[in-house]
């Protein structure tokens, strides 16, 4: 039986799967096996992974019809003989020792889940490493509730002892988002006796450059925010039973909290406030299910949380596009017809989705017909643009545009929580939007 | 005169430590033994290189020589290497580094002792007694160690005694130094730069003898007087050859050498390991890379009782080595000729060494520099 089996879905990821199998190739650990699941990929990622296999025989690969991500894992964990386990998605790698160090740490411990340190990449990060991850690698003994926990659902810093994961039968529930928490708290709550961490092993996850404009709308649409939902839900029912058995020393009133807080904290950081990027159904079910969310909140947490986010007015938070689009926190004028669809990229990445933009006509023939079904964009006639844009502007912080220019995506959102009189902040808003500007984007605040 | 030397080096190292910044991509090794770099530091450097982006600072025993011709490089020690020393993320040291004593590293530098031995055999460093002076100056020396990496779990309170640091600052990270004899590569290019110069020896049994060198010097002498080359090489047989290694210092007389082949001045000595079959040793670590490659060691040791007063061990001698104890030719050629003791090799072999691969230096690498915690 080998020691560690490394399962990896892999689909259409011809660009970075021969870096993930070198990881493997150059591990200290001996008598590994790599389990990939080709999830039907129509580019050149089979070929490569057969120059490995050729090599290395320990190396296997099996081929599905595209099903997904979590089928793909569940399929790899049948294939699976190791006495411990790991999931490594294609586009990420593993330290040298890291399946030493899970092997180690589980051997010694006993465990059922080893967990590692976890270093974000790529995107022009070198390797930033995750404080919650930390703080559980070096741990000796982990609390099945400790609070962490429920902050790290990245399946790959976690080695599991194979046959008792099989054993329980939990597997990787088919969610589009999110199906990595749910799979990981489901197995915790299925009375898992011992977690430990290990400082050794560490997993590099690769963050993809974000594109700009409208194209990042398919991270934010109906279909992913219910699966977010329903992974959270999933580990809210988990949680709330495995509670029923818990000791007493747990605080079982704070651990729901702190779940329905991540839930409400991503659905509103992830999903409404890049509403723009989304469908409108996308919009609705966040205001919706916030709603519900809050209810379930303690009233100190609630508040808490409003006020962290109060560029978002969320005691009345808007329940559409529609809504939102009817009280800005500011509107941008954008005096520019040639280079508008460049401007309107950089605009529509702000962080808070609560503002206008008012072009002027002769602009809307040359920008993709999207920008022009935002309820949040108005079109104004050419003649006498800008005196009828200002009067016309549903806020009366008023930014003019006229060339392109690199935008920081928090500046609306900071210059809303800035602690100046309402007043002079309106009075000054033009030159506080350019002195923010600048600040954030030659990071002289962080 | 050297403490007033090793003042003056603390004093600009101190002040280039209080001035500069530390690099984090800057990595200095400090080797007091030797210039070749291949031991655990070279071993390291080449883990690191692997990696890139680092730049390397080497300081070896050529830079504290004191002689006229040497005048440019003792300057640059002083005045280029102490600073850079002082701004290095990372140290490695294989031996004691006594100029250290009164150097103030940054918090943000991670100084790590390799140590040029494996596992524990004589006792060392703090475990043996020392003139007060000496002992204050490693202590002080020890102060400086983020860590000290050693070959097994279970040697960890041994390293731990020797350099007055806490268990859990003695990493068993294994030997750096021994990643070099599990590379297949290695061991063919071994044999053949060895038999290209000692051709005559194709096809023989190889026994190397290595003798510890004693601080005394009449004790050096009797080494040679004591092991008949000449009468262990008729003994073997002619399908034997003995090789010597004496240390640098042992000047042998030319008769010594009858009856075996001189190889002090081979260069590298794992390549002999790589190439020798056996081994003839008193105290000396060498010891340990012959059971590592399960290989059989005889411990021909006339002097025992005399050199334990002078350098303890830390369990009973003939109880612990891995391999049988003689003292006298006639018993060294029997023992070498006798079969191998496998278990008493694997007993030795499992306490000291936690890895039989050549991974050490990656492990080191990777929990030291890569994966830093801060």
């Amino acid at each position: 039986m080998p020691k560690v089996s490394v399962i990896i879905p892999a689909y259409n990821s011809e660009q970075f799967i021969g870096e993930t199998l070198d990881c493997l190739v150059r591990q200290t650990l001996d008598d590994i096996e790599a389990v990939i699941i080709n999830d039907g990929s129509t580019d050149s990622t089979q070929s490569i992974i057969d120059s490995y296999s050729d090599k290395y025989p320990w190396i296997k690969s099996y081929y599905q019809e595209n099903a997904g991500v979590s089928a793909a894992r569940n399929n790899g964990l049948t294939k699976a003989t190791g006495k411990y386990v790991v999931f490594l998605d294609a586009d990420d790698t593993y330290s040298d020792t890291s399946l030493e160090a899970f092997y180690k740490a589980g051997e010694a411990h006993d465990a059922d889940i080893v967990l590692g340190r976890l270093a974000t990449f790529g995107d022009g990060i070198k390797g930033e490493y995750s404080k919650v991850a930390d703080r559980l690698a070096e741990k000796d003994e982990i609390d099945p509730f400790d609070i962490d926990l429920i902050w790290k659902f990245l399946v790959g810093n976690k080695c599991y002892n194979r046959e008792r994961l099989v054993a329980s039968g939990v597997e990787f529930p088919l969610f589009r988002y999110c199906e990595e928490g749910a799979f990981f708290m489901s197995y915790v709550y299925s009375g898992v006796k011992k977690l430990c961490g290990t400082m050794d092993a560490c997993m590099f996850y690769r963050r993809h450059t974000k594109k700009q404009g409208l194209s990042v709308s398919q991270t934010v649409n109906i279909g992913l925010v219910r699966s977010f939902t329903d992974s959270l839900n999933m580990i809210y029912d988990g949680a709330k039973k495995a509670l029923e058995k818990a000791p007493d020393s747990v605080d079982k009133e704070t651990y729901l909290q702190e779940i329905v807080y991540k839930h409400t904290h991503i659905l509103i950081m992830q999903f409404y406030r890049l509403m723009w990027h989304g469908d409108d159904e996308c919009a609705e079910f966040c205001s919706k299910e916030f709603k519900r969310l809050r209810a379930l909140m303690t009233p100190e947490r609630y508040n808490k949380f409003k006020n962290a986010e109060n560029d978002l007015h969320l005691d009345t938070i808007a329940q559409s596009k529609e809504e939102a689009a009817q009280k800005p926190n500011a509107t941008f004028i954008i005096k520019n017809t040639d280079e508008c669809e460049k401007i309107l990229a950089t605009v529509y990445e702000q962080y808070c989705p609560l503002f206008e933009v008012i072009i002027p006509k002769s602009a809307a023939g040359k920008i993709p017909p999207e920008y022009l079904a935002m309820q949040n964009l108005v079109v104004l006639d050419d003649k006498g643009f800008l005196k009828n844009a200002k009067k016309k502007a549903r806020s009366r912080n008023r930014v003019v545009l006229r060339k392109p220019k690199t935008l920081d995506v928090r500046v609306i959102r900071l210059l809303y929580k800035l602690g100046l009189p309402a007043k002079l902040k309106t009075a000054f808003y033009p030159l506080l939007f350019r002195l923010m500007n600048f600040v954030l984007v030659k990071k002289i605040i962080k | 005169m050297k403490k007033l030397i090793y003042a003056i080096y603390a004093l600009l190292f101190n002040i280039s430590a209080k001035l500069f910044k530390v690099k984090k991509n800057r990595v200095a090794f400090v080797s007091m033994h030797n210039e070749s770099f291949n031991d655990s530091l070279g071993e390291v450097r080449r883990a690191l290189e692997e990696k890139g982006g680092f730049e390397f600072v080497f300081i070896t025993r050529k830079d504290l020589e004191v002689k006229l011709k040497n005048v440019p490089r003792a300057l640059s020690f002083f005045f280029v290497k102490s600073r850079k020393l002082a701004t290095s993320g990372y140290v490695f040291l294989n031996d004691n580094f006594l100029p250290m004593s009164g150097c103030h590293f940054r918090k943000e530098t991670t100084v790590v002792q390799l140590w040029h031995a494996e596992g524990v055999f004589k006792k060392f460093g703090l475990s043996i007694e020392q003139p007060d002076e000496v002992r204050k100056n490693e202590i002080e020396s020890n102060k400086r160690l983020s860590f000290v990496i050693c070959s097994s779990k279970n040697v960890v309170p041994f390293y731990a005694e020797a350099f007055g640091i806490s268990d859990d600052r003695a990493l068993p990270l294994g030997s750096a130094r021994t990643d070099w004899f599990f590379k297949e590569e290695n061991l063919e290019a071994a044999k053949e730069h060895f038999f290209e110069r000692y051709p005559a020896l194709q096809g023989k049994k190889l026994v190397l003898y290595a003798p510890t060198f004693r601080d005394d010097p009449e004790q050096n002498e009797k080494i040679l007087e004591h092991f008949d080359a000449k009468k262990l090489s008729n003994l073997l047989g002619d399908e034997y050859a003995v090789l010597l290694r004496l240390h640098p210092q042992i000047r042998p007389k030319e008769t010594g050498l009858d009856g075996a082949v001189d190889v002090t001045q081979y260069q590298d000595v794992r390549e002999l390991v790589a190439v020798c079959d056996a081994l003839i040793t008193d105290y000396s670590s060498i010891c340990m890379d012959f059971s590592l490659l399960d290989k059989k060691t005889v411990f021909f040791a006339f002097d025992l009782e005399e050199y334990r007063k002078d350098r303890d061990f830390y369990f009973d001698y003939a109880d612990y080595v891995p391999g049988s104890v003689t003292t006298s030719i006639e018993e060294t050629a029997k023992a070498i000729a006798a079969p191998f003791d496998r278990e008493k090799n694997e007993k030795f072999k499992q306490f000291n060494f936690d890895y039989c691969d050549s991974f050490s230096a990656k492990r080191i690498a990777e929990r030291i520099v890569f994966n830093h915690r801060n």
